[in-house]
């Protein structure tokens, strides 16, 4: 009746003989890990046109920092609709070329509630801390057919814009029925186990899953910090920042990263 | 029949839907192709079909079954994926005609050839800017037709410019401007910013500038300096501009200026001149003080000595074209610069060529009173001067990239200085009762002439292992500094009791004085990294200062010309200083924590002979140079430090064995041979937190220094004749102190864009002397606080204002009674307002009131400027300006001082109240054929 293509992949071995029940985790912890290019973030930090300083100075910062990628921990921790995600704690972040770059430092504190579409996330904005209670973030994702597998499960990409210019790719998977994922990245049908931000040089990638189950009393959102909104929070950071960069600019890059 | 069966499932798969206002939505089963098994769990997504935006998800029930509803119509993908599964995808469409899709039994299928990877273009933006204190766009700050870069400057947070153009970023000092990462007129940052224009600006960016040594070795010691440096626009590389101002004022006052630049790709050619006699000496704040080399004069070598080129002991004045308000100048100065980079930036030379000339003529008048165990003298002097000094400079600076690991720095820098001293003095002293002790007339009349050459050479080499390196400095300094002139000096003695004269000390000499000094210096340093975090630095440095000083003097003869010698006040001798230096140092830097331990150890020998009588003086110390510092940064906007130094400080050779010297009979030096060195100790303590969100700023620093064994003066006046010797001793059982603190905060009221700050001050110290025999200790205490508020609304108007009051308490053991504790207070104003019709009206005032002391009456000395300008054209490149200087005319230039037993009030001449109409013409023309033609 209708023009349904229906074809049998045989992609493992007993797979179209016998079907393959997967247990959907709703409940665990996820060890992720975010990458940064230092690099990257440094020669960004320049003019879109670098001179001779700029280059000298670029040089300078890679002979003194030999390490190119700076790697930071967090954990998600995960139970039905409400997710946790924590950032290890750093004694000191060191400058990048001279610049509390916040791309390079994880400051956020984020706590899910994806079935109220609520979010509240301790921010750590250069030293003081706001808690920012809103919606979660809505994100279009571009489903695309690319899988990779992240800490043994396959995952699939999706791309998308955020916050008007900032290009994000993740992966996630369908095998963790929660749609959360690090920082305030959700809204995939899944898990999301990876997130890139290839044009900043920052990845977040989960590196292990247990699905253990994780008590649902101990995923509770932060409560330190002065209450905010996205949007009282951006008036203020805009307020700030707004003498840091050209007027009439889509909102500067600092303003962005801690708004993400 | 088929819409109650839509009806009954999606009742029972979604009844949430079952209110929904939305009609459009879709359901079906997934199931295994094969086994027919239902695949609950698998995930079901609708897409849009032109971008492959996810629309909605939900995971299919128990059976397999899934609704989803709330759809908007359109085109879309059904995508249903499952673990170890391949995906299944379908488009489908909905709309009035068919509001529901029902996919019936979805089994999975193949890989859907429908779904793209549709790769989002990026529209990134080349981001320009990184946030943080340390880049700021020009762009974001109202720059108006001919702002310079202070003027960009006073704009930026955290950033202020004082009235002298002094710069301070987060409350430490700016002490290089660099343009393009270059240096531009060496190290004085006022030519950068009352130069450039700030329309030509592209970015600041202000950052912590690690140290050479830091630099080059990769190791960070956590020396920093505040360094901005001024990025130019692309387009702005290529072009002319400068200034040219004229002004006429009266009582004969005038100021000129011109300043000429041509930037051409790497290249950079820049000159001014500038020609005045109302007291502007150049065009920077170092530049005021001093034609630009007084750096040059005097050194302190790593030894913990000091290397004095022009030697100020040989008892004839010079002048080193310093104006510091007293006197009334005449100054002309230029420079040329140049800088060019070539062969692929692996080469540069930085040039520049300065000449100035200062002609001060003045009256100094200075009253003293002196209080000895037996009685006072009162003491009355004036000295009328007429100074010139004129100096030219030239420096060069090559250095080249050798390769990838090694560079090499090549220095020479040329100075020629010429001077000459008229001075008279007459001093009389009385003694408590009003009785003349002595009269003292003395004439000087001096020229003299100055070389300076300096050469260095700086090689540094990197190793493979990160952290190894090694750099070789070499320097040679070369001065030689002739001086001749005439001294006609009269002292007359009378006796306090009859009043009549009892003797008088005539001398007439024809002096000259000849001063080679040449320095060779050669420093290695090595470091070698022992972890991640450690490493040790040691160095190896190596000195000979020989120097020779030939001073002659000689008596009048019968026919008027001076040929007789005078072998008592002329002397000859040579003088050779060997040091050898060895330190190593210790670095460790990790987290929070970073900490540098050292210690150098000089073996300093000293040689003097008298080539009269071929006496040899030697002399040899050891001194430690100990250092120490921590700093701890709990964050980024945080810091905290503690630093130790100490450093022994050997007798000068003045001290030791002084030059016999007639100039001021008055006052005569005696040597002391026993002199030991002194050990000072100086520790610091800093404190500094910012908080970028609320624009707080605050800063603590406290400091404390203590000397051991501290060479201190003896004076002895005798009360008869008025005459005092001085003589240098070891204080051996009491030690100086000196201390001071300093608190300021800083924030920004946001609604009001004001920006206040609050500073409070105290510093103090504890020092001895001996007068006439008798151990006095001075000790004296200082306390200010100071209140700031300024705001800057572009085009409109702004405001600085601070006052604070500071109350001293001085204490002197040998009088208990006498004080010179006094109150003041001391205010700052100063506004700009824009009127209509391209007027500016600005005005500043400087308010200073000392209160009623002991010795001195009450003193309140305002100071009041104002001017009115009018710019013209487009571009108000054409200004006229008429300005009114020190309106009340209370500039007294007066300064009073109380020390020890002295109390002393100098006055000076001044320029005084004056009226000055200008012309000021600013010229640029950017982006010249040269970019075109490229």
């Amino acid at each position: 009746m209708k023009k349904i293509i229906i074809t049998i992949l045989c992609l493992l071995p007993g797979t179209a003989l016998f079907a393959q029940y997967t247990k959907f985790t709703t409940s665990g912890t996820i060890e992720f890990e975010k990458t940064i290019n230092l690099y990257t973030l440094a020669k960004d930090q320049l003019n879109a046109k670098p001179d001779e300083f700029d280059i000298q100075r670029l040089a300078m910062y890679k002979k003194m920092t030999p390490n190119q990628y700076r790697k930071l921990p967090a954990t998600l921790t995960f139970n039905g609709d409400k997710t946790l995600y924590t950032p290890a704690k750093v004694e000191v972040y060191e400058k990048v070329m001279n610049n509390d770059n916040p791309m390079a430092k994880q400051f956020n504190t984020v706590y899910n509630d994806l079935s109220a579409g609520t979010i509240t996330v301790l921010k750590n904005v250069y030293e003081e801390d706001y808690l920012l209670k809103d919606s979660t973030r809505k994100i279009k994702w571009k489903l695309t057919d690319e899988t990779r597998e992240i800490a043994g499960f396959v995952c699939r990409r999706a791309n998308a814009v955020i916050m008007d210019s900032l290009y994000v790719v993740a992966f996630y998977t369908n095998e963790i029925h929660v749609s959360g994922g690090p920082e305030t990245f959700t809204g995939l049908p899944g898990m999301i186990l990876g997130v890139a931000l290839p044009h900043e040089g920052v990845t977040w990638f989960a590196t292990k899953v247990t699905d253990t189950s994780v008590p649902a009393n101990t995923i509770v959102p932060p409560k330190k910090g002065k209450p905010t909104t996205n949007k009282q929070l951006s008036k203020i950071l805009w307020d700030i920042m707004k003498t840091w960069s050209s007027v009439g600019n889509r909102g500067p890059y600092e303003m962005r990263v801690f708004l993400m | 029949m088929r819409l109650n069966l839509t009806f009954i499932l999606l009742l029972l798969l979604c009844s949430s839907s079952l209110f929904a206002q939305s009609p459009y939505h879709i359901k079906g089963n997934v199931a295994d192709t094969a086994s027919r098994a239902k695949l609950s769990g698998a995930t079901v997504c609708v897409l849009n079909a032109k971008d492959s935006i996810i629309r909605k998800f939900v995971y299919a029930k128990e059976q397999g079954a899934f609704a989803v509803n709330d759809l908007p119509p359109g085109n879309f993908i059904l995508l249903v994926s499952y673990p170890a599964y391949a995906d299944y995808a379908e488009k489908f469409t909905l709309d009035s005609a068919h509001p529901t899709h029902d996919f019936g039994s979805v089994n999975m299928p193949l890989k859907s050839r429908l779904l793209h990877d549709v790769l989002v273009k990026g529209t990134i933006n080349a981001i320009k800017i990184k946030g943080d204190t340390t880049e700021f766009n020009a762009k974001a700050y109202v720059i108006q037709a001919n702002d310079k870069v202070e003027d960009l400057l006073k704009q930026l947070p955290g950033i202020q410019v004082d009235k002298d153009g002094k710069i301070t970023a987060n409350g430490q000092t700016v002490s290089k401007v660099l343009v393009d990462g270059d240096e531009f007129f060496g190290d004085d940052p006022t030519l950068v910013t009352k130069n450039l224009r700030a329309d030509m600006v592209d970015k600041v960016q202000l950052f912590d500038k690690k140290s050479d040594q830091a630099t080059f070795t990769g190791i960070d010691d956590g020396q920093r300096t505040k360094t901005i440096n001024i990025q130019l626009k692309e387009d702005k590389k290529n072009g002319v501009f400068g200034k040219l101002d004229a002004g006429k004022g009266s009582r004969n006052l005038y100021e000129g200026q011109a300043i000429y630049n041509r930037f051409k790709a790497k290249q950079k050619y820049s000159a001014y001149g500038t020609s005045a006699n109302n007291g502007k000496t150049g065009l920077g704040y170092a530049d005021n003080n001093s034609l630009g080399t007084a750096g040059n004069n005097v050194q302190i070598d790593d030894g913990g000595g000091i290397i004095i080129f022009g030697s100020s002991s040989d008892g004839l004045d010079s002048y080193d074209g310093t104006y510091f308000g007293s006197g009334k100048p005449l100054a002309h100065n230029g420079g040329l610069h140049f800088d060019s980079k070539w062969n692929g930036d692996k080469e540069s030379i930085n040039t520049n060529y300065k000449l100035g000339s200062m002609d001060v003529n003045g009256l100094t008048t200075t009253t003293t009173q002196q209080t000895l165990n037996n009685g006072i003298i009162n003491s009355n002097s004036s000295q009328d001067f007429k100074n010139y000094f004129f100096r030219q400079k030239f420096d060069a600076t090559y250095q080249v990239k050798l390769d990838t690991t090694s560079n090499l720095r090549v220095g020479a820098d040329a100075t020629f200085k010429n001077f000459r001293v008229l001075n008279n003095y007459l001093t009389t002293t009385e003694n408590g009762t009003g009785n003349l002790i002595n009269k003292n007339i003395r004439d000087i009349n001096n020229h003299g002439d100055q070389q300076l050459i300096n050469a260095s050479f700086f090689y540094t080499k990197k190793f493979k292992k990160v952290g190894r390196t090694m750099s070789w400095n070499v320097s040679e300094n070369y001065s030689k500094n002739n001086t001749k002139g005439f001294l006609n000096s009269e002292v007359d003695f009378y006796n306090t009791t009859t009043g009549a004269k009892d003797s008088a000390q005539i001398i007439n000499q024809y002096k000259t004085s000849d001063v080679i000094s040449s320095v060779l210096n050669s420093n290695m340093t090595y470091s070698e990294p022992l972890s991640k975090w450690a490493t040790m630095v040691f160095n190896y440095g190596l000195a000979f200062n020989n120097s020779s000083a030939d001073r002659k003097s000689f008596n009048q003869a019968a026919g008027g010309a001076y040929t007789i010698f005078d072998n008592v006040y002329s002397n000859d001798y040579t003088f050779l200083k060997t040091t050898n230096q060895f330190g190593a140092s210790f670095g460790y830097k990790k987290n929070k924590i970073s900490m540098n331990l050292g210690a150098k150890a000089s073996d300093v020998a000293y040689k003097q002979v008298d080539q009269y009588t071929m006496n040899t003086f030697r002399r040899s110390y050891l001194n430690w140079l100990p250092q120490a510092n921590f700093q701890y940064r709990p964050s980024l906007q945080k810091s905290i430090s503690v630093n130790y130094n100490g450093f022994s400080s050997q007798p000068t050779i003045d001290q030791i064995q002084p030059v016999k010297v007639n100039t001021d009979p008055l006052n005569i030096t005696l040597g002391n041979a026993d002199l030991k060195p002194s050990f000072s100790h100086g520790i610091s303590i800093n404190y500094n937190t910012a908080k970028i969100l609320s624009g707080t700023n605050s800063y603590i620093s406290g400091y404390v220094s203590l000397r051991d064994n501290a060479i201190v003066n003896s004076t002895i006046t005798n009360l008869a004749t008025g005459k005092t010797t001085i003589q240098y001793v070891n204080l051996t059982d009491k030690t100086p102190v000196n201390y001071s603190a300093y608190i300021s905060t800083s924030r920004k009221i946001k609604g009001l864009g004001i920006s206040t700050g609050l500073s409070l001050n105290t510093n103090g110290n504890i020092n001895y002397s001996y007068i006439n025999n008798a151990l006095n200790q001075t000790k004296t205490n200082s306390y200010s606080a100071s209140l700031n508020i300024s705001k800057y609304v572009a085009k409109k108007y702004s405001f600085n204002a601070s006052a604070g009051p500071r109350y001293t308490f001085n204490e002197f053991a040998l009088q208990p009674t006498a004080n010179n504790n006094a109150a003041g207070f001391s205010a700052y104003g100063s506004g700009t307002y824009y009127l209509p019709k391209k007027f500016i009206i600005n005005t500043d005032m400087n308010y200073n009131y000392t209160a009623k002391t002991q010795a001195f009456g009450a003193q309140y000395i305002p100071i009041w400027n104002a001017g009115l300008s009018k710019s013209f054209f487009k571009d108000d490149n054409l200004m006229f300006s008429v300005t009114a200087t020190d309106m009340l005319n209370k500039n007294l230039n007066s300064y009073r001082n109380v020390n020890a037993n002295t109390i002393t009030q100098t006055n000076n001449t001044g320029i005084g109240r004056y009226i000055l109409f200008s012309v000021t013409w600013n010229f640029t023309k950017f982006g010249t054929t040269e970019t075109a033609k490229k």
